[in-house]
């Protein structure tokens, strides 16, 4: 595979090869990190489309100074937070029933299960699904970027606009509170 | 004493964040701290099951969004946010308010309508130019700043074409 400066070099110069493995290559963590920051599979798909559409309108001004992966969760994680801070608007005016509060494997089931459900058991995803989502959320934003993104607690900071001590307490807590929701599982 | 620090250590050795001396440390005093031992333990298990809900994306669901996303923006989309388009709109926004301060038709005001939609015109640009600097001061998501300047220049295009 080429290497992160060769093909942000080639993404830099507009080619259309490049980012198409570029997208290739993050659709599983991207998506994955999407569906349990929204916890809608319509709404990940929505949002990941949106995701490369600004990775694509940015590359130009992008300065490789980091990782290409942890600028690409940073869009994503931004973009995820304006979706939430829009939806918490929408669901004030109209009260409407959506996703909030149930397992996300309801709403992100598809009509056939995928070969991952197989590996591990509908009963030991949900329990996952349940647990993730019963992080408070900034917790939640940590512990995803994190296991999904495999951003280090410096670029999560960066990410999130907040001290490392701050990401790092966070990413305890979570932990913290995840060993007692994953209890039994997988021992 | 198991603390807080320790389990912040234990995060930083879990993400390689440690240098290698502290880490070649963190190794050592391990099998002394049993609150560490377990904390690393959780975070190890943690990590392990949400791998394992990574969700599999829909068939196709790269080679949809590539294409339609190339196709938005174009194949030879250029590199946008250059410094070369900044300069344009810079430029064009400090032409027209050079010539609507010091342009011939000032001095006569003929038309109380067309100095209020310039005036309008030129606030609104102005306003545009401060978002612009304050998106690029705080660093904002380049997409943005990109939007921004496309808003920019053409609010300076307006201007150019009523002015000159
Ligand atoms: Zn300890």
């Amino acid at each position: 595979m080429d290497s992160e400066e060769e093909l942000c070099r080639r993404l830099k110069a507009g080619d259309p090869q490049a980012f198409k493995e570029l997208v290739r290559e993050y659709e599983t963590p991207i998506y994955s990190f999407l569906c349990h920051r929204l916890r809608e599979r319509a709404a990940a798909e929505d949002a990941f489309a949106e995701v490369f559409v600004r990775v694509w309108r940015g590359i130009g001004s992008y300065r490789p100074q980091g990782r290409l992966k942890a600028w690409l969760f940073t869009i994503a994680h931004r973009l995820s937070l304006d979706l939430a801070e829009k939806a918490s608007r929408r669901e004030q005016s109209l009260d409407a029933e959506d996703a909030q509060g149930r397992p996300l494997s309801e709403t992100v089931a598809g009509p056939e299960p995928g070969p991952e459900r197989e590996a591990i058991g509908q009963e030991t995803r949900v329990r996952i699904e349940a647990a993730l989502a019963s992080l408070p959320e900034e917790q939640r934003q940590v512990f995803l970027l994190r296991e999904y993104g495999d951003l280090s607690f410096a670029e999560i900071a960066l990410a999130m606009d907040c001290p490392l001590s701050t990401a790092l307490s966070r990413m305890r807590y979570a932990v913290r509170r995840l060993r007692g929701e994953l209890e039994g599982l997988d021992a | 004493m198991h603390s807080d620090e320790h389990d912040d250590r234990c995060l930083l050795y879990h993400s390689g964040e440690l240098a290698p001396e502290d880490r070649a440390a963190f190794e050592a005093e391990l099998a002394a701290c049993e609150g560490c031992r377990e904390f690393l333990a959780s975070l190890r298990k943690a990590s392990r099951l949400a791998a394992e809900a990574a969700v599999e994306p829909p068939h196709g669901l790269a080679e949809r969004t590539s294409e339609r996303v190339l196709a938005e923006r174009g194949m030879e989309s250029p590199p946008l946010f250059t410094r070369r388009s900044l300069g344009f709109a810079l430029a064009f926004a400090a032409l027209a308010i050079a010539v609507y301060v010091f342009g011939p038709r000032r001095a006569g005001e003929q038309s109380l309508n067309w100095t209020n939609g310039i005036e309008r015109d030129l606030a609104r640009t102005e306003r545009k130019l401060q978002a612009l600097s304050r998106d690029i001061a705080v660093g904002t998501d380049p997409a943005e700043i990109d939007s921004d300047l496309r808003g920019l220049e053409e609010s300076a295009r307006k201007l150019e074409k009523q002015l000159l």
